[in-house]
This record gives structure tokens, sequence and C-alpha cells, in this order.
């Protein structure tokens, strides 16, 4: 009996302090995650919570990377601020949109749809990545259903304070350095400049293009969304040196037909003559470098400036 | 049913208090059920698999302790053939298949077998060796036969150590379910030590690694020999962390309820030999080869000297090679430490004179590291998805092709990487240096001991890799 009173009195006081443990270090995270300078994390919380840009540009790493904001401003006199975010997929970028809306309502919305956009992940690592929303998911309630995709048990454990910030710890750390609580975005309104040349050679597109029911639905809730919102959307495929032949893969033409459904229209630069034979516009195989946005941001301003003329 | 499920821990939940709460008597019945539950979570029909070698094998036992001489022999050899026949239809047809195919086409003959498509057994190479280790000793008259047919089914299936080990032995465990167990502060407090050290090694170290090893083994050609290089030393680290960590989980599970089983890992990173290196890792599938394989080969061939010794060696470390897995990787994996052990074995007088004409601090830790080097090499052969990358893989390495650093992405998760094998170093080092003890998880002082939970468990949270995969070893 005296061990089953001393289990309970120890384990209660280990209950006790991780309890408060939790709710100190969940404070303290948040503390310096929503304080941010620059970053990832300071450029989703921009869009959350902040930007009031005329367009918004949404997209993985590919939109990141290739949309310049003041090449594509300058074209249609607009503010535009990019929201693409490396290695984030549809979830990510639809969640963002249904916060920005909740604020206000942009005047135009670009989406950078990959070749691969709906590619079923084995190991769930789309879904995996949703982790930069999980700050989000109590002050913010259009998040969660988002939030809560990465599994069955995802509620109870965003009881914990310090969950939210699980594999974020790292940014965290680096913000403790003094200089980096003075240093200023990096990026342009969300635009990261790559500088670097591709030096590979064109290779056959070999992702296999099955579709991800649940990515598939979550694009086309975006799409709706827009079109539920009143908000003007263009998809654009942005360039690849790989040899794809769009016309057969199942995730370029499942985004077109979706498209073509919601009179959403689609700009596909992924083979476009400008890129297809020249390396020098690519920092790797996948993604244009200074250069090759430059072209591309100057060619798709023109197209948006022409597409909102027509309207 | 995995262990780093929430699904494990509500089980563990339910299972651990109800074990106390019933009376004496009723306890292997609801740990049999639950050990069912637990298997079928898999895949429920392969318990019948369970169900054909544990009839065999309690039956086996009985008829082996009655008879004499050559009828003795005989039902011990019906056990083996029913064990070793059921490992090898599920195991190893098709790589057999498949190598008959391949060597009938040098003949310009075709194999007209068919390959079988199903999904192996989880834990079955594990839970075979166990049942076999009950036959021998019986057979050995190390054992009394069980004939409480309940509590010889629970041995086998007994969940904390059933679908990846320890390979228990029926002298230590079989015992154990008649005693009566109950709840003690000092079974909790190790208990618990080691499922929460457990969880930090599976979360924190080793799904964490398996991110950046698992990008690299997937396209190994698309990599420089420096982020290859990193790849293997973190895949060592992994694989180390993923299976010391099921096995503490495990010992620790059936530590609360009162079960001592048998350590399976011991600070094996520290080894200054390869065949110390054996004796650290996977300590209860290698006793087993050793008892059950090498010794009785090193007998019979005693007459041949040393070469009997080297022969047990690589049939042996071949066999142990192929336990892991069906494939010509595994079998190369296992003859590589067969070579090491065998060259430590025929220049074991020279070594020792060199590590008297050496300091030893330095002796010991160039020992050290040239035995890591190795065993990280041979694992190479082990995590590649084939032999063909294997090799790609090495010679890549040793080609010190591309940028030396290669980040881009990556760079996040090899800080994350790097942080967790450091914990788990020093963690390791404390226990090598504290006689086998964690100098943090048990201090003398219960402020240190809390400290290293709170610790563990905010690691655990703000670093983990939740919903990470299944364990390596289930697969075997």
């Amino acid at each position: 009996m005296a061990d089953y009173k001393l289990i309970i009195k120890r384990f209660g006081i280990l209950v006790i302090a991780m309890f408060l443990l939790d709710w100190g270090v969940g404070a303290v995270l948040k503390h310096f995650y929503f304080t941010k300078k620059n970053g990832a994390d300071y450029r989703t919380n921009h869009v959350i919570n902040k930007t009031k840009a005329d367009v918004l540009i949404f997209g993985s790493s590919k939109a990141a990377y290739h949309y310049d904001t003041k090449i594509i401003g300058d074209s249609l006199h607009l503010s535009v601020y990019n929201a693409g975010r490396d290695l984030s997929y549809i979830y990510y970028h639809y969640a963002l949109l249904e916060a920005a809306l909740k604020r206000y309502t942009p005047k135009l919305i670009v989406l950078d749809t990959r070749a691969n956009e709906f590619h079923m992940f084995k190991n769930g690592e789309d879904r995996d990545r949703i982790n930069v929303l999980l700050p989000y998911y109590d002050s913010h309630p259009e998040l969660r259903q988002v939030c809560l995709l990465r599994g069955p048990f995802e509620r109870y454990k965003l009881l914990s304070k310090m969950y939210p910030y699980n594999s974020l710890i790292l940014n965290e750390l680096v913000e403790l350095l003094p200089i980096a609580r003075y240093k200023k975005d990096d990026s342009q309104d969300g635009y990261i400049a790559k500088y670097g040349q591709f030096k590979g050679g064109l290779r056959p597109y070999t992702v296999r293009d099955a579709v991800d029911t649940t990515a598939a639905l979550y694009y086309k809730k975006f799409v709706e969304l827009c079109k539920l919102r009143k908000v003007p959307l263009v998809v654009a495929f942005s360039p690849i040196y790989q040899d794809i032949h769009a016309a057969a893969n199942r995730n370029v033409q499942y985004a077109m037909q979706v498209c073509k459904n919601n009179n959403v229209p689609v700009l596909n630069y992924l083979r476009d003559t400008t890129f297809a034979s020249k390396p020098q516009y690519f920092y790797d195989d996948l993604h244009l470098n200074r250069q090759g946005s430059v072209v591309y941001s100057s060619i798709i301003g023109g197209k948006l400036r022409q597409l909102s003329t027509h309207k | 049913m995995l262990f780093n499920s929430l699904h494990f821990v509500v089980f563990f939940l339910i299972v651990t208090p109800l074990y106390f709460i019933l009376p004496h008597k009723f306890r292997w019945i609801m740990l049999l059920i639950a050990s069912c539950y637990f298997y079928m979570t898999f895949i429920p029909i392969y318990i019948l698999i369970l169900i054909f070698t544990i009839i065999v094998d309690y039956f086996a036992g009985i008829w082996i302790e009655k008879s004499e001489g050559r009828e003795r022999k005989f039902y011990l050899i019906i056990s083996l053939v029913a064990n070793i026949g059921v490992l090898a239809f599920f195991k190893y047809f098709n790589f057999l298949n498949e190598n008959l195919t391949l060597l009938m086409s040098q003949f310009g003959l075709s194999n007209a077998v068919p390959y079988l498509k199903f999904i192996l057994p989880v834990g079955l190479s594990f839970h075979t060796f166990q049942a076999m280790s009950y036959t021998i000793e019986v057979y050995r008259g190390n054992q009394a036969a069980e004939r409480h047919f309940g509590i010889y089914s629970l041995y086998v299936m007994f969940y904390p150590q059933l679908v990846a080990g320890p390979i228990e032995r029926p002298q230590n465990l079989l015992h154990q379910f008649y005693e009566k167990h109950p709840l003690t502060y000092e079974n909790f407090s190790i208990g618990f030590k080691m499922i929460l050290w457990g969880f930090f090694q599976k979360l924190v170290v080793a799904d964490r690694l398996s991110i950046f090893v698992s990008a690299v083994y997937q396209n190994p050609g698309a990599y420089s020999s420096s982020m290859l290089l990193v790849a293997i030393l973190f895949f060592a680290f992994q694989i180390y962390a993923d299976f010391a960590g099921y096995s503490n989980i495990a010992l620790g599970t059936a530590r609360i309820m009162g079960f001592k089983l048998m350590t399976n890992f011991n600070t094996p990173f520290f080894s200054t030999s390869v065949t110390e290196y054996w004796r650290r890792w996977h300590i209860s599938l290698n006793t087993w080869f050793s008892d059950y394989l090498f010794t009785p080969l090193m007998i019979a061939n005693r007459d041949w000297g040393k070469a009997a010794v080297i022969l047990a060696l690589m049939v042996t470390f071949g066999l142990s090679g192929l336990w892991h897995g069906a494939g010509w990787t595994y079998i190369m994996y296992g003859l590589l430490h067969g070579v090491a052990v065998s060259y430590e074995f025929l220049t074991k007088k020279f070594r020792k004179k060199l590590s008297k004409a050496i300091p030893p601090i330095i002796y010991n830790n160039v020992s050290m590291l040239l035995v890591f080097t190795y065993v990280c090499l041979t694992w190479v052969f082990f995590r590649a998805q084939s032999w063909g990358d294997a090799i790609m893989v090495l010679k890549r390495l040793f080609a010190f092709q591309g940028k030396f650093f290669v980040f881009d992405n990556n760079l996040g998760v090899i800080i994350y990487s790097l942080m967790a094998i450091a914990i788990l170093l020093v963690h390791d080092l404390s226990v090598h240096l504290n006689h086998g003890k964690s100098y943090f998880l048990y201090h003398k002082s219960a402020a240190v001991r809390m400290a290293t939970y709170c610790f563990i468990l905010v690691t655990i949270v703000l670093i983990g890799v939740f919903d990470g995969g299944q364990f390596i070893y289930f697969k075997f």
C-alpha cells in the first residue's frame, strides 16, 4: 500500500511539474514566435495576421522563388505579397487563404500549382508539414480543420502548449541570438531570389502522378473559396527544367479541370519555350534563379494585366 | 499496434492497472487476451500461425521430456521443422525462388514456381526463435516441459516482447508467470525510466534521423560524398536508437508488471572490438546464435582447431545476417561481421601485445573509432534498398564527389539530428561510465532525476517526430 502512495505522490509531482513546464515553455516559445522579424514563420504570420496586399501569391517554394513582387506590382500598379513557402502544400495554401480572407478581400489571387500538386506521399510528408500552422490553432479557429488533418489524435496533442512549436524550436533558438531580433525580413514581400545556375541536363519527369484525393479536395476548396468570396483567381504553372508531358499528367489535368469548371484562367509555363532550353534561367531543375524569375515575373505581370483589362 | 502510438498508450493504461487489480490466478488469462489483441491489431489472421507453432511446440516439449534416445531427437526435429518451416515459407520462399529463377536462367531454363504475395507476419523471426529456444532447452534437459498450455502460450505471446524481442529463454521467463508480482515503487520507477528513455530514443533520435537517412537512401546517386557520409553515420545511430528504444519500452512495460526481461543493448558504440560489439548489440539474438549454433558447430568440428572457430563464426554470422532479411545484402552484412570477428580471433595475441605498447587511453579510443567506422560501413549493406545501391553508396562515398556542404532544406534536419545524437551519446556515456546505469536517470538526488525526466519529456514534445512510423525491427 505504501508503494501505491509513493508512486501516486512521485508521479503526481512529475505531472504537475510537466504541466507548469508545458505552460511556461509554451508561453516563451509563443512570444518568440509571434515577435519574429524575419524568416518563413514571420512571413506566414504576416499573411495570416497583417498583410493587406492587393495581390496575394500562393504556392510552395516555386511560388516563393519565381514571383518577383516588385516586377508584378509595377506591372499591375498594385501592392503584391508572395505567400509562397518552402515545403508547403495545398493544405497550407488553403489555410492561409482562409485566414487572409477572414480579415480582408484582396483584388487578385495567384495560385502557383506544381506538376505534382496532388502527389500521394507514402509517409504523409504533406500533412506533416502542416505543423507550421499549429501555433495558430488556438487563436485562429478557421485553421483548425486543416491542422487536424495531421492525424486523428492531433486535437489531443494540441492540448499541450509546447507541442505547436514541435520542430520549430530551432527557429526559436536562432531568434534568441541578439542579432536576429533586429534583422529585417530577408525576402522582398515574400519573394526570395535564388542565385546560382543549374548545371545538370534535361531529364524526364518521373514523379508518379496518382492523385491524392484529400489534396485534390483542398485544391478544389481553394478555387471555390475564391469564387464564393468573389476574388479573381489565376492559376499558374511556373517552369521546370524537366521533360514533362503535361497533357498526359493526371495531376496537371486534374488542376486544369477544376479551373475549367470554375472559369479560372490558367497560365501554363511548365515547358514554355522561353525557358524550356535555357538552363541558365534555373537554380535547379525545379526552380528558377534570380535571372529566370525576373523574366518569368515580367511575363506573368503582363499576362495578369491583360487578364484584368479584359475583365 | 506500435509502441509509439496513442493506441498503445491507451492499451497500456488499461492492461497494466487491470493486471494489478485482478487476482493472481486470473492474470495470465488477461495477459494472454491482451497479447492476442496486441498481435491481432497488425494482421488478425496471422495469429493462426502463432497458434500452430504454439500447439506443435507445446506437445513437442512434453513428448521430448517423456521420451528417450532417438525418439526424443525425433520430437525436437518435428518442432524445429515446424518453426523453421513457417519462417522459411513466409520469409525466405520468394528469396529462394528468385535465386532459383536466376540460377535456372543461366542454363536457359525457366522457373515455373510462382512468387507468393503476402505481407510478412510481424515479428515472425522473434517468436519462432523464442519458441525454438524452448524445445531445445527441454531437449537439453535445462528446462522442464511446461504443462500449462495457457502459460506456454503466454511465454511465446507475451506482448511486450512478442514482435521485436528480446528473444527470451524459458529459464528466465516461464517461471515469472507463476510468481506473484505486486506493484512496487522500484519496479514502477525502473520501468518508467526505461519507457521514457525508449520513447526518447525512438521519437527524438531514430525517427528524426530517419528523415534524412530515408531521403538519401531513396536516391543515393543524387547526393555528394559528404552527404552520404552523414547518412551512413546517421543510420548507425538511427537503427541503434530505433531498436534499443523498442527494447527499452518492452523491458519497461514488462518491468512495471514485475517481469524482468533480458537486457538487449549495452552501449554498443563504446565497444573496442567487433567481438565486444556483438556482446553489447542485440544481446538476446546473439546469445541465441551462440548457444544454439556457434557453440554446437564449434564443438562438432573441434578437431579442426582454429579452422573450426572460423567456420563456426562465418556460418553463424552469415545466418545471423539472413535472419535479419531475405536478401544478399543482409547476408553480406552478416559475413562482414564474421570476417571482422574472425580477424580479431586470429590476431588476439598480437593485439594484446599492441595494447600493452600503446597508452590505454589512445588504444581504446582509436579501437572504438575503428570499430564504429567498420560497423557503420557494414550498415550500408543493411540499409541500402538493393545490392546495386549499396555498391553505389560505397563507391560514391570514396570517390569524394560533389560539394562538401549541400544542405539546402536539409540543414534544419541535420541540426536537429545532431542535437538528438549529442543527447543520446551523453546519456550512453554516462551509462558506460556508471556501471550500466544512467548517471542522470538513476541519480541519488530526486531533484536531478526529476529534472532529467522533465528534460526528456520537453525534448520529446519539442523535437520528437510523432507518427514517424514503425520500428525497423518489426519487419524481421
